[in-house]
């Protein structure tokens, strides 16, 4: 594996129209508020700007922390990454694939057996046919789910269903990785061997892009962090100074 | 545009898999409790066929040998299109989940929905026709060749309008309700539980030519009954493929980038 990937961004704007609420009363509600991106009023549809003229460029060996409010635009961010989200303007050029670990649950069907949904997602995250029934067997090997893997998931625990959900989206050989908050779910013992094998996944992909609240996460697994606020990029930069003014400024607000 | 059609078409063809395990999963998981599984979609389709030809047979004096297989095949036919349409509105909206959180090509959704429709309309189609044919011993044309192709148009068709109808509903959601008695209206104006000898006389002829699931459903009943020519409906309904695919390949590539942020 080259270390070729690489994600550059060209004054990308992200404009979020809401067509289904009454403009007046939406804006007033989040106007007053300290969360949010800028918000522009034009006639009757309410267009929200989620993120607003970003040039930057991500290259291989990166570890990106994104830090900011609710609403400050990280998630957007991560969907415009993954390819979900289309920039309303600007470009974004993303070289290598790119595996959102965005929602867990996601695809988890309850009415179909563990064993169904592992297909399933197999099919979603693109693994060859010829590879499929090792991917399935890595999966129910890592989930410890044993005989409970031909049940159907509504009759898993929590527990159970936070497993599958977790071993089916993570078996995988990222080139660019993006997550959105530390994946911790489950037991003890279980949250250890998911801690492991997120490291080592982080280990092999050449892009890291993680959004999170948690300091300590951020400061062991990045070097890079950037701070959204409002739709906009405010600092960008290495991990323990950008994370010291952070927290400054959270403490001075609170 | 062109390029964008190949595009639309490529990611289709590589994401085969996807929609491919989704639509036979969302049919296994509609019956998975009972016993009959996806043969209840049949006995019911048999069952509304039976009840409807027994009681219009009987209020619109006509034989029953001849109405029972017009009924049956009107019926699957017009079920297939209404079901497939209106959730084909839906397609996009349904998939929320998968569209914010995966990148799994977007044509996968409606596709998924128009291949399990698929399969449920051959499945009833199978069982119930042939069946039919036999016990009326009704005699089949040599048109009935033109079946396949006339299966291939009239699923093109539903695919083409219904992906119209799947971006225009993410916008503007009413549309499907105004759909969804768009073809009530349809039902009715269509000889289905009615034929056309029976109003011959009080209705003129533009009456069914100027409605274009007439065409729809006589590609399919009428060589299976035996009756005229098809070519020029076949001609006509391909027409319509064309039209309609057009407008939908445009609107898609239109909008396709906005479907993320409506969903």
């Amino acid at each position: 594996m080259g270390l070729s990937a690489s994600i550059v961004l060209n004054d990308l704007s992200v404009t979020f129209d809401i067509h289904n609420a009454s403009s007046r009363s939406i804006r007033n509600v989040i106007l007053n508020k300290p969360l949010g991106g800028l918000i522009k009023n034009n006639t009757s549809t309410l267009k929200v700007k989620a993120l607003s003229n970003l040039s930057l460029s991500i290259n291989s060996g990166d570890r990106v922390g994104l830090v900011g409010h609710n609403g400050s635009g990280k998630s957007t961010f991560l969907r415009v990454l993954s390819g979900i989200h289309s920039p309303t303007s600007g470009t974004i050029k993303i070289k290598g694939r790119v595996s959102p670990l965005i929602d867990l649950n996601l695809g988890i069907d309850p009415e179909c057996t563990g064993l169904e949904n592992i297909r399933i997602r197999s099919a979603i995250l693109g693994i060859k046919k010829n590879q499929v029934e090792s991917y399935c067997a890595d999966v129910i090997n890592f989930s410890g789910l044993d005989d409970f893997i031909n049940l159907p998931v509504r009759t898993y625990s929590a527990g159970m269903r936070l497993r599958l959900a977790f071993a089916t989206s993570a078996m995988f050989n990222p080139e660019i990785l993006i997550m959105d908050e530390w994946i911790s779910v489950g037991d003890d013992q279980f949250r250890k061997k998911i801690t492991a094998h997120l490291n080592s996944l982080i280990g092999k992909s050449e892009i890291f892009i993680i959004a999170s609240h948690s300091i300590k996460i951020l400061e062991d697994s990045c070097n890079r962090i950037m701070w959204f606020k409002k739709g906009e990029i405010y600092r960008d930069g290495q991990t323990q100074n950008v994370l010291r003014e952070f927290i400054d400024e959270t403490k001075k607000n609170s | 545009m062109i390029n964008f059609f190949n595009d639309i078409f490529l990611s289709a063809l590589k994401s085969y898999r996807i929609f491919y395990i989704l639509a036979f999963q969302d049919i296994k998981n509609r019956y998975k409790r009972s016993r009959l599984g996806l043969f209840w979609l049949t006995i019911n389709q048999a069952f509304s066929i039976t009840i409807l030809a027994l009681v219009f047979s009987f209020l619109l004096e006509t034989k029953i040998k001849i109405f029972f297989p017009h009924l049956a095949i009107g019926l699957i036919v017009w079920a297939y299109i209404e079901t497939t349409l209106i959730e084909l509105s839906n397609s996009f909206i349904e998939s929320a989940g998968m569209i914010l959180e995966t990148n799994v090509p977007l044509i996968v959704h409606p596709i998924r929905v128009i291949l399990r429709n698929f399969i449920i309309f051959v499945h009833n189609f199978l069982l119930i026709v042939p069946l039919t044919v036999l016990i009326f011993d009704v005699s089949v044309s040599y048109n009935i060749f033109l079946l396949p192709l006339s299966i291939l148009v009239l699923t093109l068709l539903i695919f083409s309008i219904g992906l119209i109808f799947a971006i225009v509903n993410l916008r503007f959601r009413d549309v499907n309700n105004i759909l969804l008695n768009f073809l009530k209206l349809s039902f009715y104006l269509t000889p289905i539980i009615w034929t056309k000898d029976i109003i011959a006389g009080r209705a003129p002829d533009w009456f069914f030519y100027l409605n274009p699931f007439y065409y729809f459903i006589e590609i399919i009943r009428s060589p299976l009954l035996g009756g005229e020519s098809i070519t020029y409906m076949i001609f006509i309904s391909i027409l319509f493929v064309f039209v309609f695919g057009f407008f939908s390949i445009l609107i898609l590539s239109k909008y396709i980038k906005r479907i993320s942020y409506w969903v």
